[in-house]
């Protein structure tokens, strides 16, 4: 069986897991707990170790290279990010729902700078490539889309939180952070959605496709969470979770996916 | 599944579209043979050479310049 298939089943029953911990609250709240901390370091792993071979399957250290190889700095940075986040919760005991901003947060943060630059270079090859571009038409949707997306997240996400008091100055930069950097993420990765929507069945655009979904996914996610832990409504257990989680294994598959398209050329 | 009356567009095709995809292969051998003066369908041997490299040029962004360079020599060897 092929290693990707292989991820596949094991996305599935992981998310499966996952889905019935959450809704039957299976084993009280210790399993809720240790299933909401440590399925996400499990998923981040497998991304960085998948996408660990896709960098090292590439012979020559060129842009695609150095693309990949961003990609997988971001998603280092992210599993260090939710392994510090589940120490912090189940070693060192600390209220992290009602902590902010962690150690963690700066992991994240940090994170999304590489997946940005990654995600540019994949988009600015592609333009140079002279491949296939087409559709101006669904570029003026996408760009309507895009747009709607910031107005919809600074009138509902940002303004409010500038205009908060009771939030900290550092407090309120990392909540801003978060969807900005989104929006950020987001908008290559949907332009990536659309160029690899030309290409059809082909082999090739499959873990590009895995990719732009892994981060519309984990945007979606951190809009959700950006709002309601500012909330204050976010509690361990949460289904978004599910969202992060879902994206870390379709990153990973993207990267295995690159991995053998690149071992059947050589 | 496009169909070409000239037998190097059609290798060529056979080549990319697994990989890009029917559409993308379609365009991809269009345009790289418009830039040579020609049509898919008035391709030679000769302009195999021309192509090949204009070919991996595109593929370079998904596959880095070494597995890219080995399908422009797939390409090259239909001759």
């Amino acid at each position: 069986m092929k290693k990707t298939k292989k991820l596949w089943i094991f996305l599935g029953i992981l998310l499966i897991i996952n889905l019935f911990v959450y809704l039957t609250h299976f084993g009280g709240k210790t399993i809720l707990l240790y299933t909401a901390d440590l399925l996400p370091v499990l998923c981040s792993c497998i991304a960085v170790v998948s996408l660990f071979f896709c960098v090292k399957s590439f012979k020559d250290f060129d842009t695609t290279k150095v693309a990949w190889l961003l990609i997988l700095l971001g998603v280092i940075l992210y599993f260090l990010a939710e392994s510090t986040f589940a120490a912090l919760e189940l070693v060192f005991l600390i209220d992290v729902n009602n902590t902010y901003p962690t150690l963690a947060d700066y992991f994240w943060c940090a994170g999304y700078i590489p997946v940005f630059m990654g995600l540019m270079l994949m988009y600015t090859g592609y333009k140079k490539s002279g491949l296939l571009m087409k559709n101006i038409k669904l570029y003026g949707f996408l760009s309507v889309l895009i747009l709607a997306l910031f107005s919809l997240v600074i009138y509902y996400l940002l303004i409010p939180i500038l205009k908060d008091t009771e939030t900290s100055g550092l407090g309120k930069f990392l909540y801003l952070f978060y969807p900005i950097g989104d929006l950020f993420i987001v908008t290559p990765a949907v332009i990536l959605m659309y160029i690899t929507s030309l290409f059809g069945k082909g082999s090739l655009s499959i873990p590009w496709k895995l990719l732009a979904l892994g981060f519309i996914l984990f945007t979606i996610s951190d809009l959700i969470y950006s709002y309601i832990d500012w909330q204050g409504a976010y509690e361990t257990g949460n289904m978004i979770d599910l969202g992060w989680n879902a994206g870390y294994l379709l990153i990973g598959l993207s990267g295995l996916y690159q991995t053998e398209i690149m071992e059947s050329l050589n | 599944m496009k169909t070409y009356s000239n037998e190097y567009a059609q290798k060529i095709y056979n080549i990319l579209a697994p990989m890009i995809g029917e559409l993308m292969a379609n365009a991809t051998i269009k345009s790289k043979a418009t830039q040579i003066g020609k049509t898919e369908d008035s391709l030679t041997a000769k302009d195999l050479a021309i192509i090949a490299p204009e070919i991996k040029k595109g593929l370079v962004v998904f596959l880095g310049n070494d597995a890219a360079e080995k399908i422009s020599a797939k390409i090259n060897q239909i001759a």
